[in-house]
């Protein structure tokens, strides 16, 4: 089917003085899986109301392969949604679900059928068709609602934190399935959550959004080892912000002048001045192997998560988030010479 | 001590019961009095004065005005008040608190206040007192219930079924034939239900606004006025059934269809 190109050009939202979007540019990419990352109230709903038709923005519009579509209403849009609670129709069977926008499309009976049946076998619920919605499981519904919206075969698919009902595991595995039904389908995916992890999983690109505005665009590996804020990189997994003050400038690294000591960083900035260090938990080192030493600290709390140990390390009056490896002995109250890599420390303006 | 207080609450509960029952419980049993007066003693069960109401032509004819009157007031009433219910929760106009406040006012407004408000207008416009009036007067008080029936049902879930009907492509008007109204159908029928059996036992509105065509309550009342017999009581039994019955059969259908909800 192929998924569409989609460019958002200026798209803001007030709602009497409440700005929810704040002139919002973004480019998907056709047939790409984008996921919009934001707390709740950061505009990442209103935008994809906007995306669906069921909202009109204030100002900008939506461009879908080159087409304005900014007012046109949602039975006509080249998007379908899949909503947070499914909305699944209580009085149809599963089929009938499925094949809804099928027969308001009018295609006849013998090929809904065969496109119903289809798409039942994509998202893995081949041969249940006549089955009533009140006896499915929560993920047998969001595997409805996800056939319900893809068997029209729109050029754009939104969904609205899809996966937040569902436990844990059984969350971890649609997120498979739904990387697996994107690729299988090239249908363009703008998916909306506030779980990061679930972020980083399925996207080819990730938009963070706060108040209503773009902190970060780009792929997930980068955002989550160079954001481009402090909001992104607190969003975007745990993070230790330390403030800072540029020292020296060179041309290949930056010397910032730190509560845990002078820490260079590979990297050129324009001006000296006061900086945020950001320095991920799982790239602080209790083992003294890191190039850069922090000094010392103490081990004040120990907390086994399984593939890591979550620590707390008091360095002076900073408290630090330490991700120590599973394996290695630790005793809390113990004190532990903390280093890192100069390549794992991000540095962010101070505004 | 605590047995005490167990066989003290369960005596308090059976005298509230018997004070709500009994009058309903004689009532019931003398319509098969065998004799002439439905008084004590009892004489035996008696199908008699079933018979006689039967054969009472006004007494049938008022049955079936009830009948007529209940069905039209109520799809009159359930239509008008999903119409409104609608339009409240969906286009949440600027005035909605207003809106809800006005038609739920009548609820507050005595029934004796409607029907002669609505007699004095009659008159006024030399309109004869008839039984389309008291179909009116019906519809004015059981659209707040239906309207609030209705409404209670139109939540954001029952929103976003809707939405999800569009989003595939459904026009306005499918998305009101084959969401809207299935999904509702368990609240439309309790307003229906309910506005029926209101209408089915109303006297007053009923009394003042009829002159030759009468429902059952003023037929009932001005066969009082002649004096008891048994036939009044196998009248207001059958009355009482039918209500019960009613409420029972709505009670199961709407309780089948919410099962369904998901």
């Amino acid at each position: 089917m192929g998924g569409a190109h989609v460019r958002i050009e200026g798209l803001s939202k007030r709602y009497g003085d409440a700005v929810a979007l704040a002139d919002v540019d973004l480019e998907i990419e056709a047939g790409s899986y984008l996921v919009v990352l934001g707390p709740s109230g950061s505009g990442k709903t209103t935008l994809l109301s906007i995306l669906g038709g069921f909202a009109t923005p204030t100002g900008g519009r939506v461009v879908v392969d080159g087409r304005d579509v900014t007012s046109v209403n949602p039975a006509r849009r080249p998007t379908t949604t899949v909503f947070q609670d499914y909305a699944l129709f209580p009085h149809m069977n599963v089929a009938r679900n499925v094949g809804f926008g099928l027969a308001m499309r009018k295609v006849p009976r013998s090929e809904r059928r065969h496109r119903v049946e289809e798409v039942l076998t994509l998202v893995g619920l081949e041969g249940s068709g006549g089955r009533d919605i009140a006896t499915l499981s929560g993920g047998q519904r969001q595997r409805v609602a996800l056939a319900r919206a893809l068997v029209v075969e729109p050029p754009v698919l939104l969904l609205d934190e899809p996966l937040g009902a569902l436990d844990l595991k059984l969350r971890r595995q649609m997120q498979d399935e739904l990387t697996r039904i994107q690729r299988t389908t090239d249908t363009t995916f703008v998916h909306v959550t506030h779980d990061q992890e679930e972020a980083m999983a399925l996207a080819d690109a990730v938009v963070v959004l706060s108040h209503g505005r773009i902190e970060d665009h780009g792929p997930p590996e980068r955002v989550y080892l160079r954001p481009a804020s402090l909001f992104s990189a607190g969003f975007m997994g745990d993070s230790n912000v330390i403030e800072g003050l540029v020292v020296d400038r060179q041309a290949d690294a930056t010397f910032v002048e730190t509560a845990l000591g002078r820490i260079p960083v590979p990297i050129a900035v324009d001006e000296a001045g006061p900086v945020n260090v950001s320095i991920r938990p799982e790239h602080i080192r209790v083992d003294g192997a890191g190039a850069v030493r922090l000094g010392e600290g103490v081990l004040r709390e120990r907390h086994f998560a399984g593939t890591y140990q979550r620590c707390h390390v008091a360095v002076g009056e900073l408290d630090l988030l330490v991700f120590a490896p599973a394996t290695m002995r630790l005793e809390e109250r113990s004190t532990v010479q903390l280093s890192v890599d100069p390549a794992d420390v991000i540095l962010l303006q101070r505004s | 001590m605590r047995r005490l207080g167990r066989i003290v609450g369960a005596l308090y509960l059976a005298l509230v019961y018997l004070f709500i029952f009994l009058p309903v419980v004689t009532l019931m049993l003398f319509s098969f009095q065998d004799g002439r007066v439905p008084v004590p003693p009892f004489r035996g069960p008696s199908l008699q004065w079933y018979e006689a109401l039967f054969a009472n032509t006004r007494m049938m004819a008022a049955l079936r005005n009830s009948v007529v009157v209940g069905v039209v007031s109520a799809a009159i009433a359930t239509l008008l008040g999903f119409i409104a219910a609608y339009g409240v929760a969906r286009y949440r106009p600027a005035a909605a608190r207003a809106i809800r406040g006005i038609l739920v006012v009548p609820i507050a407004v005595s029934y004796l206040v409607i029907g002669l408000g609505l007699s004095i207008g009659a008159n006024e416009l030399a309109v004869g007192r008839s039984l389309a009036l008291v179909v009116i007067g019906h519809v004015v008080i059981n659209l707040p219930l239906a309207f609030l029936v209705v409404l209670s049902q139109m939540g954001e879930h029952q929103e976003r079924l809707e939405k999800a009907a569009r989003d595939l492509g459904a026009s306005e008007i499918k998305v009101l034939v084959l969401i809207t109204v299935p999904t509702l159908l368990p609240g439309l029928l309790a307003a229906f239900a309910l506005s029926f059996t209101l209408s089915w036992d109303e006297f007053v509105i009923a009394l003042l606004l009829t002159r030759f065509d009468v429902t059952l309550p003023v037929e009932i009342w001005s066969s009082l006025r002649t004096g008891l017999d048994p036939e009044t009581n196998a009248v207001g039994t059958l009355v009482f059934v039918l209500s019960i019955g009613l409420l029972a059969l709505t009670y199961l259908v709407v309780a089948r269809l919410s099962r369904r909800r998901v």
